[in-house]
Order: C-alpha cells, then structure tokens, then sequence
C-alpha cells in the first residue's frame, strides 16, 4: 500500500431511490474501510463544483448509480474517465460534464487526482421521489458493499 | 415515406430530454416534440410533513437550482404562516440569491451557450466544450471560470449554512446572522464577480457581436418567437429576482397584467397534451389556443429574455446600461430572438453582481433581527415566488391547522417554458432540415441551439451515470421502423 492520498466519493440524490446509492455505499464503507491517506465524502454535487471535492488529491474513485438497461440490478461496472462517453452524467443538466470539469481544472493548473476510477452501480429507480431503495437494490445491498469494499481494497 | 429524427439524449443537457423531429415523404419536417421524464412522487413525499422541512426538502428537486427552490419555498411558507420576514432577513436571503445567479448564469455561458459561437455551431462536436472555448479564449479564463464559480459557491455556503443544499431560510426569516468578517469576504468576492461580469459581456461582444455570421443566425427567422413575456418586477417595474410582481408583457410590448403571487392561479392554467405527462402553462385569461406563436396565443416565455422584455429596466446601473444597448442593436422591444437569451442572462449576471454588492453593502446586512414572530400564527395557505435562473418558480402549499402539508403545486421554471421550447425546436427544425439537405450533427446542433438557448433543467434531481452514448439519432418510418442510425461522440 503506497501513501498516496485517496478520496472515495459517493455521488447521488438521497431523495431519488436508487440515485442515492453511491451516498449509502460510502457512508457504510466509512465505517468498513480503514486505511492512512484515505478520505471519505458524499456529495449532491455536480459539474464543476465536483472539481473542489477531488482537489488535492492523488487518487479517487467515485461511486454512483448507473443506468444501463442491460445489466442486472446491483451490478458494479468498473471504467475509467475515458471510458465515459464525452458528454454524460457525472454531466449536469446545464453545466460542464464531469470529464471536462477535471480536465479543465488540470489545464488550468489545478491538482486533480491522476487516478480516478469510476464505480457504477446499475439502478432500477431514479424517477420517483421517496428516500428508499427499489426492493431490487435493497435486497442486494450487503452482497454490494462487500463487492465494493473489497474491490476497493485491492486497489489500495 | 416520411422519418423521424430522434435526439436523445440532448448533449450537453440533461441526459434525459429527447426530441423527435417528423417529416414527411419530402423531408420537410411536419412536427417536432420534447419529451421528458417525469419526476414521480413529490407532492406525496410531503404530504403529512410539517411545512417548515419543506424548504430543506424541495433544495433536492434539482442539483442545479436547489437555492431557487429553497428561496421560494421559504416564501411560500412565510405566506403559509401569514407573516413577513424583517427587511435584514430578505436582504440576506435575496444576497444568497444573487450569489446564485452568478453562480448559475456562468455556467451557462461558459460550459454551454459560448462553445457554439467560440468554437462554431457545426464545429467537430469533440471540441464544441467548455475546453474547446477555453482552448480558444485562453486558459487564464478558464481559472477565473472556476474562481469565480467558487467564490459564489462559497457565499452561499456562508450565508445558507450549506454548499449545495441551503437550509437558512426559517419561516419568517433566516437562521443566522453574518458576521463583520464574512461580510468583509462576500464584498471582496464581489467586487470580482462584477469584474468577472463586464469581462464576459465584453467577450460576447467581441466573439458574438462582431461577427456578422453569427448575428445573422441570432436574427435569422428560425431562431425568432413571437409569444408574450413574463418577468417578475418591482414597484418600478425593474427587473427583481427575489420579490414583487409577476409582469406579463404582450407581443407589442405592451402590458397585459401584473399578479402578487396567491393570485398565480388566476392567471396561469395547465393544459396537457398526449404526447406528454408534462403539462404546458398558459395564459388563463387568452385561454389555451394550441402551440401557436402571436397576440392571440395564450404561450408566453418565461426566461432572462422574457424577463428583460417584461421589465422596463434594470436596477442597477451597468446592467441598465447594457440594457439599453441591448434593445437598441436588436430593434427595440419586445426582442424575439431566442438566441439573444444568451446577450440577455450576461446581462442579468451583471445586474446580481451589482445587487449583490448593493446588499454586502447595507448597513442593516449584519443585523442579528432575523425572525419574524410567529407566535398564534394558524398556518393555512400560501404561495411563493421568485425568478430561477431559468424562469419564474411558483411553490404552493396547502396545510392543516397544525402545519402539516396537504397540497403541493409547483411550477418550476423550465415547465412555464415548455411550450415555447417545443414551438422553437419545431421552428429551427423547419428552418434547418429541407428537402435534400443532408441531416448531419452539425444541423442538429444547431436545433439544439434553440433548445439550449432556454437553459432547460428538467429531471436535475437525478445524478446517475447515463450508460448511452450522448446523442443518438434514430431516423424512422411512422410506424417506428429505424431506417438509418446515427451516433455522435
């Protein structure tokens, strides 16, 4: 384990079922997961304000739902920053998508992490306003974390 | 055999919109619709909740205007309880609030409006970004897009206790005074993001303005709409985000009639259409005429466009005066030129800069009189409103004796606009798409264009990671057969 400072990050919405799980996942690995140099955050954010959250850190991975409609409810899909498309989500409706937003702040001298990995978690409710889990997700929710934590460790 | 163009998700906005766009055997395009999602569940959500939390509650509709839906949620609960907020209260929730119009109206600009006229709107869609236009611009732009964003960011953490999700805003007043040094920070941030303003009006100046292609597109018949104009005003019928009277101006510039807040529902109806669960605000004294442009349509706009039409000035100084060079090089009002919106929000973004240091710097904005007294106040009904970024916001709630929700209504910004949006779209449609014209990205950019002119946020309370790519462009037969597929990257 090198000492390089690592953020995880969970995006979401609380309020907006599935799309609050990357903030679920994080809050119960914060407690799971101990190791120097590792940060836990949560955030609503998005567009450019992501850029403040990853700010001086040497590695991230971030976690939030995903949406695929081709993989099972609960599944983790793994990609990298370049493995997004160039204008989605981690985009914001009316503001810099989340790749820009890093690159941007590199041109621009800022220090963003060299490493950013990306954890999507396949959602099957982000329309619908209530502070649970689809019964899906909420099932599966042990058997995710563990998935998380120890994929995380071993990137460590 | 007639096709149909499908947009979807639009780029660079909210991964969930989609345009259709029919034609027919000749390619003329016969319709064009917006579709969105549906956000389910809000009103329930708060139904049997004490009103109070709904403040803190409506902040997670949108991640991109959670300080909009705070404020006016705030307002309508004030309303609720039947009581005022002292002046030092208002003054530092409608400074919180210019923090996020500066906030939100760069963003716009710099991450969306300006690649299509920095970089061209048929550029490679690869470099039509905010990298792209800083790329062109320079990067030291790029570092005061950022610092300027932070700063307002950061006014609104110290004055709404919470970057993103503001939770200061009390029935009757706000939580917390600020203090002498916090105050001190919010007027040099200030000073800078007024700066930061004239910077960037200039810079459309020069990147826009000066060149006569782009003028041509702004002016040009496909980006024209012709429908009437509402703007929240105050008592001189200047342009006021946070409080006064809804204003709404005719196709000539005339005055139809202006409205306090809990009269909303006697002028402004909802009609829905098949297509759509949206539904599409209208003039309830005209009554609803169909997607129709002119005087005797009941379609108005409700944008940074609308409002400076709607309005008879600006407040502030510099701001009034680049209002009046504003109608001046565009013909006088009402303006229709929906790209000049982009013209009208640098404007605006300037107006909150100068309104937020006109606040910073009241002597009454330390005041520690922050509440009103709510003491035998039997909540009931009330309503609030206020101008979002992107169109005026109407929040409604109906409680109990004891304060409990029994009714939500909201009318967000983008919803007053989606019937001019759709008329847009199928204009620049029209416009753009002909017989034998070959149909690639670069046209449908520039349909885009008139959508994005709006700066349309629709299911904003959702950050999932799409899994598509970001634009797909399905041409189909009537019965829905795709023919031919298009992706761009």
């Amino acid at each position: 384990m090198d000492q390089s400072k690592t953020v995880i990050l969970g995006l979401g919405n609380a309020m907006m079922s599935d799309d609050g799980i990357g903030l679920i996942i994080v809050q119960k690995l914060a407690e799971q997961v101990h190791a120097p140099d590792l940060e836990f955050k949560v955030s609503e954010k998005v567009g450019l304000n992501l850029i403040e959250l990853l700010l001086g850190y040497d590695r991230a991975i971030i976690i939030d739902s995903i949406i695929t409609g081709e993989r099972a409810p609960g599944e983790i899909i793994e990609c990298s920053l370049d493995d997004l498309p160039s204008s989605p989500r981690l985009r914001c409706p009316h503001d810099a998508d989340f790749k820009s937003a890093v690159e941007l702040a590199r041109r621009t001298g800022l220090k963003m992490p060299e490493k950013i990995l990306i954890l999507g978690v396949e959602a099957v409710d982000i329309f619908n306003f209530t502070p649970d889990l689809s019964p899906q997700l909420a099932e599966r929710m042990p058997e995710i974390v563990a998935e998380i934590s120890t994929l995380i460790k071993s990137k460590l | 055999m007639g096709k149909r163009y499908t947009i979807d998700p639009i780029t660079r906005l909210e991964g969930h919109g989609r345009i259709d766009i029919f034609t027919d055997d000749d390619n003329n395009v016969t319709n064009a619709y917006l579709q969105i999602p549906q956000l389910r569940g809000f009103e329930k959500f708060c139904q049997g909740r004490p009103v109070e939390e709904v403040p803190r509650i409506v902040t997670r509709l949108c991640g991109v205007c959670p300080e909009a839906h705070h404020l006016c949620s705030a307002k309508a609960v004030d309303a609720v309880y039947g009581v005022e907020p002292p002046s030092a209260a208002k003054k530092l929730r409608e400074l919180m609030y210019m923090a996020h119009f500066v906030h939100s109206h760069i963003a716009h600009f710099y991450a969306l409006a300006a690649a299509d006229f920095v970089m061209g709107p048929t550029s490679n869609p690869a470099e039509r970004n905010i990298l792209g236009v800083v790329g062109k611009v320079g990067l030291k732009i790029g570092g005061e897009v950022i610092k300027q964003r932070s700063n307002a960011q950061k006014v609104q953490e110290i004055i709404g206790g919470k970057a993103t999700h503001p939770v200061c805003a009390l029935p009757g007043g706000m939580s917390r005074p600020i203090t002498e040094d916090e105050r001190e920070l919010i007027e040099t941030m200030g000073i800078q993001a007024e700066e930061f303003a004239i910077f960037t009006l200039d810079l459309f100046q020069d990147v826009v303005l000066k060149n006569a292609a782009y003028v041509d597109v702004i002016k040009s018949p496909a980006y024209q709409l012709n429908v009437h104009n509402m703007g929240l005003v105050d008592a001189n019928n200047k342009v006021n985000f946070y409080d006064g009277k809804v204003r709404v101006v005719d196709t000539n510039g005339k005055e139809m009639f202006k409205y306090s807040p809990k009269e909303y529902l006697d002028f402004v109806a909802e009609h829905t259409e098949s297509f759509s669960y949206l539904k599409f605000p209208f003039l309830k004294k005209i009554g609803w005429k169909g997607l129709e442009e002119g005087q005797d349509s009941s379609v108005y706009w409700a944008t940074p466009l609308s409002r400076l039409n709607a309005a008879d000035g600006m407040a502030t100084r510099r701001a009034q005066g680049h209002y009046e060079i504003f109608f001046k090089a565009l013909g006088g009002k009402p303006v229709k030129a929906t790209l000049a919106t982009h013209w009208a929000r640098l404007i605006e973004q300037l107006y909150a800069a100068e309104r937020w240091l006109e606040l910073v710097r009241d002597p009454e904005i330390t005041s520690t009189e922050l509440r009103a007294d709510l003491t035998g106040k039997i909540p009931h009904e009330g309503v609030g409103i206020l101008e979002a970024p992107r169109g005026t916001l109407t929040h409604h709630y109906v409680t109990d004796e004891n304060g409990m929700v029994q009714k939500v209504n909201l009318i967000v910004g983008t919803t007053n606009n989606y019937a001019p949006i759709s008329i847009s779209i199928k204009k620049a449609a029209q416009g753009l798409i002909k017989k034998g014209a070959k149909v690639n990205e670069g046209v449908l950019n520039m349909v885009e264009m008139a959508f994005r002119a709006y700066d349309p946020c629709f299911s904003c309370a959702t950050h999932s990671i799409p899994g598509r790519v970001p634009l797909i462009i399905n041409l189909r037969d009537r019965e829905g057969n795709i023919l031919d597929t298009y992706k761009s990257l």
